[in-house]
């Protein structure tokens, strides 16, 4: 017991509770599917250096619409935002340094986006990213109350544009939000951001399999330690920041 | 007297022409009982010639092949499978002259193409 902390003892306490068994078949609560992702084969994680973002960069943001056909309207009450840069400004700091960096879906390990839900429509896959089933998206919202990265938009308008008409758009209707280009990772590309980002000359995204020992993440992770936003809402989000 | 005799064959007239309208206007090739003719299809150019399955089945189930792979492949991941709705384009070049012709006749409207792009 000397070794068991708090946390130890609530964790070996709730394992107690899911094998309680409270009929024939019946267990108080299952394990959630998105747990035990540290021990799958593929985890995805992006790493940002908010040190190397240019201010005025955005070829992220760019690059992302164009590969997903998130769209555009002009009217910033319809636009979709799958990545958007955001600027950090110190208040009552001195000349304080202002901080520019890019904010999309965290693809957090426990997803509260998820876990509202009401049709399952929200999902994680295999390889830890968090994806929304368009087919079963309802469009009631509930999600993007829930995410505290604002990271969801809603599709208010069906987009006359369809810059890569081998990505689907999406109907009216539904919530969209950025998927790791999981297309693209299908085929064993990276990201359209981290792509372009690269091609940029920025380099501030670094994109791999967290549980890969040999990746460059890893490495750069070990060495660098960067963290996730607001990591005190323990949902362990998988798109960590450097320099913020 | 003669005053309704005359009313009831005007009656009777009026059901008669009532009856003979809908067959009148489907003699001028619409109507109720007029058939539409099938829809003519501009079979697919490219691949082998050979859809993934009979052209029978593949009439009357493709949906539902479409609605288990959009499952298996959305939330299942898998990478390859073998009925895919982007797969179809390969060989069904226009969906204007294959798709929407049969789904013009039988008068359903599938919402695939709002986001899926079959040219």
């Amino acid at each position: 017991m000397s070794e068991m902390d708090r946390r130890g003892f609530v964790k070996a306490g709730l394992a107690v509770l899911a094998g309680t068994a409270l009929g024939n078949g019946i267990t108080l609560f299952q394990a959630r599917a998105e747990d035990g992702q540290d021990k799958a084969k593929t985890r995805w994680g992006l790493v940002i250096d908010a040190n190397k973002c240019g201010e005025k960069c955005s070829e992220c943001v760019n690059a992302c619409r164009t590969e997903n056909n998130v769209p555009l309207f002009g009217d910033p009450r319809y636009d979709g935002h799958w990545i958007r840069k955001a600027t950090i400004t110190p208040e009552n700091v001195e000349g304080g340094k202002s901080t520019s960096l890019p904010l999309l879906c965290n693809h957090c390990e426990h997803p509260p986006c998820k876990h509202v839900c009401p049709t399952a429509a929200t999902f994680v896959r295999h390889d830890g990213i968090v994806l929304i089933d368009k087919h079963r998206c309802i469009g009631c919202r509930y999600c993007m109350v829930a995410c505290p990265y604002k990271a969801r938009t809603f599709v208010f308008k069906n987009s006359e544009a369809w810059p890569n008409p081998d990505v689907p758009k999406r109907s009216k209707g539904v919530v969209e939000k950025c998927t790791f280009c999981a297309h693209r990772l299908d085929k064993g590309q990276t990201p359209a951001c981290v792509e372009a980002c690269t091609k940029s000359g920025e380099g501030a995204m670094i994109f791999g399999n967290l549980n890969d020992p040999q990746s460059e993440i890893h490495r750069y992770i070990k060495e660098n330690a960067p963290h996730g936003l607001r990591e005190d809402f323990g949902l362990k989000p998988k798109v960590l920041y450097k320099g913020v | 007297m003669n005053g309704e005799k005359f009313s009831g064959l005007a009656v009777a007239a009026a059901v008669m022409l009532l009856v003979a309208l809908p067959l009148l206007y489907s003699a001028t090739g619409n109507g109720l009982f007029h058939k539409p003719p099938k829809p003519e299809l501009v079979l697919p150019v490219g691949g082998d010639g050979k859809c993934v399955e009979p052209t029978d089945f593949m009439r009357s189930n493709h949906m539902k092949l479409l609605v288990h792979a959009r499952d298996r492949i959305v939330r299942g991941g898998e990478l390859l499978p073998k009925y895919h709705i982007e797969g179809c384009k390969n060989c069904h070049v226009k969906r204007a002259e294959f798709c929407d012709r049969c789904h013009g006749y039988a008068g359903v409207r599938p919402d695939c193409f709002e986001c899926h792009n079959l040219p």
